[in-house]
């Protein structure tokens, strides 16, 4: 009876059944409670995510555009084609990087005033949405941070500290990106050459690897060589390492 | 990429009540999703058609994803006691009668939910649940048998 409410059973199956149905009080009793239960399965009507969970994703998918771009590698050519493929990419994925990064800081500079919540009212709620469990509400906070167009020491510092501690990977990449816009601030800079060696998630490496090779950043080096000979590292990410540590 | 896209488009609110009806959090329900989906952006190339459908695999992350998430909170799904249920709207039945639910399948042990979840909710066939569920597909059919039958218990013994 209740393989009946979601696959079809053989006709003679199907014929026996009923007529012991017509014939069984209680069984006949059990249908119709069955019936009632698959149709409030069949009707029920489902949640709707937040508008946050698109956003996240596309944002996600931007990042992993980004890496797969500088991670792709010709597999079957000659050396010479691939090393000019290698340079090619790496030169794409530079532009593609900081043309990300400067048209997100353009974009908040071309905003008008009237989108800045500075002041402590909005200090006070990222700070407070950064202590949430819920991820979604942390990267909530880093995109208020976003919408500074100066943030004090304290929102940086606090950006900083969840770079770097952060347990979801999509809240670090956040931080990452919010970060870059300041990514000539000595402070920032300095933050994100020492949380190099903290980041464990591949696609948090690779754009922060990406960042700070675009920086030209000579104090990777030793972080760079640490990546590559560490046997838990995996091939896209010591890929790039590679690559950083050749144009260093 | 633009096929993850499509993707995403397709599964995204399925897959959000898939963890909304095992959590009973939305907002937990959106960074399980938003975490699946992550998983599935990076683990893509793992995906292995000869090995079973996309859909599988998926259901699989889904699943994964939950457990560990049970994992980090160190305790198992909640019941619909710990969590208001979620709003539902009215479709031909009452919102008690949802709402109902609901509870009886928070009442429902972890594993009885889950295979409810995915088999009426999410309307996965038993062949597809029992590769997910490592198990085979009679074995299936007689925890489903039990389950329904719990549920059904739960359920008309609130009326």
């Amino acid at each position: 009876m209740i393989d009946a409410q979601v696959e079809e059973l053989p006709s003679t199956v199907r014929q026996t059944l009923e007529r012991h149905i017509e014939g069984c009080e209680q069984c006949a009793a059990l249908r119709t409670e069955l019936d009632h239960l698959s149709r409030l399965f069949k009707t029920a009507p489902g949640a709707t995510p937040g508008p946050e969970l698109e956003k996240q994703f596309l944002q996600m998918l931007r990042a992993e555009e980004g890496a797969q771009k500088v991670a792709v590698q010709p597999a079957h050519r000659l050396i010479f084609w691939r090393n000019i493929a290698a340079a090619v990419i790496l030169l794409t994925a530079g532009i593609g990087i900081g043309w990300v990064l400067s048209g997100r800081h353009a974009e908040k500079q071309d905003r008008p005033l009237a989108v800045k919540p500075s002041g402590k009212g909005s200090d006070t709620l990222l700070f407070s949405l950064l202590k949430e469990e819920s991820a979604s509400e942390r990267i909530k906070a880093v995109n208020y941070a976003e919408e500074m167009s100066s943030p004090d020491q304290r929102v940086i510092s606090a950006l900083v500290t969840t770079l770097d501690h952060d347990k979801n990977a999509n809240v670090r990449l956040a931080c990452l990106y919010s970060l870059a816009r300041f990514q000539d601030n000595p402070y920032v800079r300095e933050a994100l050459v020492n949380s190099l060696p903290r980041q464990t998630e591949p696609i948090v490496q690779i754009v922060l690897i990406n960042l700070l090779t675009e920086m030209k950043e000579p104090r990777i080096k030793r972080s760079l060589q640490d990546i590559i000979s560490n046997d838990k590292t995996p091939k896209e990410v010591k890929n790039i390492a590679e690559k950083g540590l050749r144009t260093m | 990429m633009s096929e993850l896209s499509v993707l995403f488009g397709r599964y995204n609110v399925k897959l959000y009540n898939f963890f909304l009806h095992l959590t009973f959090d939305p907002a937990v329900s959106e960074d399980l999703t938003q975490n699946l989906f992550y998983r599935i952006i990076r683990y893509r190339h793992t995906f292995d058609a000869s090995a079973g459908n996309f859909r599988s695999w998926m259901y699989r992350i889904a699943r994964n994803t939950h457990l560990d998430f049970c994992k980090q909170q160190r305790t198992y799904p909640l019941t619909s006691q710990d969590a208001d249920p979620p709003a539902l709207s009215n479709d031909g039945y009452g919102e008690d009668d949802f709402e109902k639910l609901e509870r009886a399948i928070g009442l429902l042990d972890p594993d009885q939910r889950e295979l409810i979840v995915l088999s009426r909710y999410q309307g996965l066939k038993y062949e597809e649940i029992a590769r997910l569920r490592e198990l085979s597909v009679a074995a299936v059919k007689v925890r489903m048998h039990r389950a329904i039958l719990q549920l059904r218990a739960l359920y008309f013994k609130q009326q």
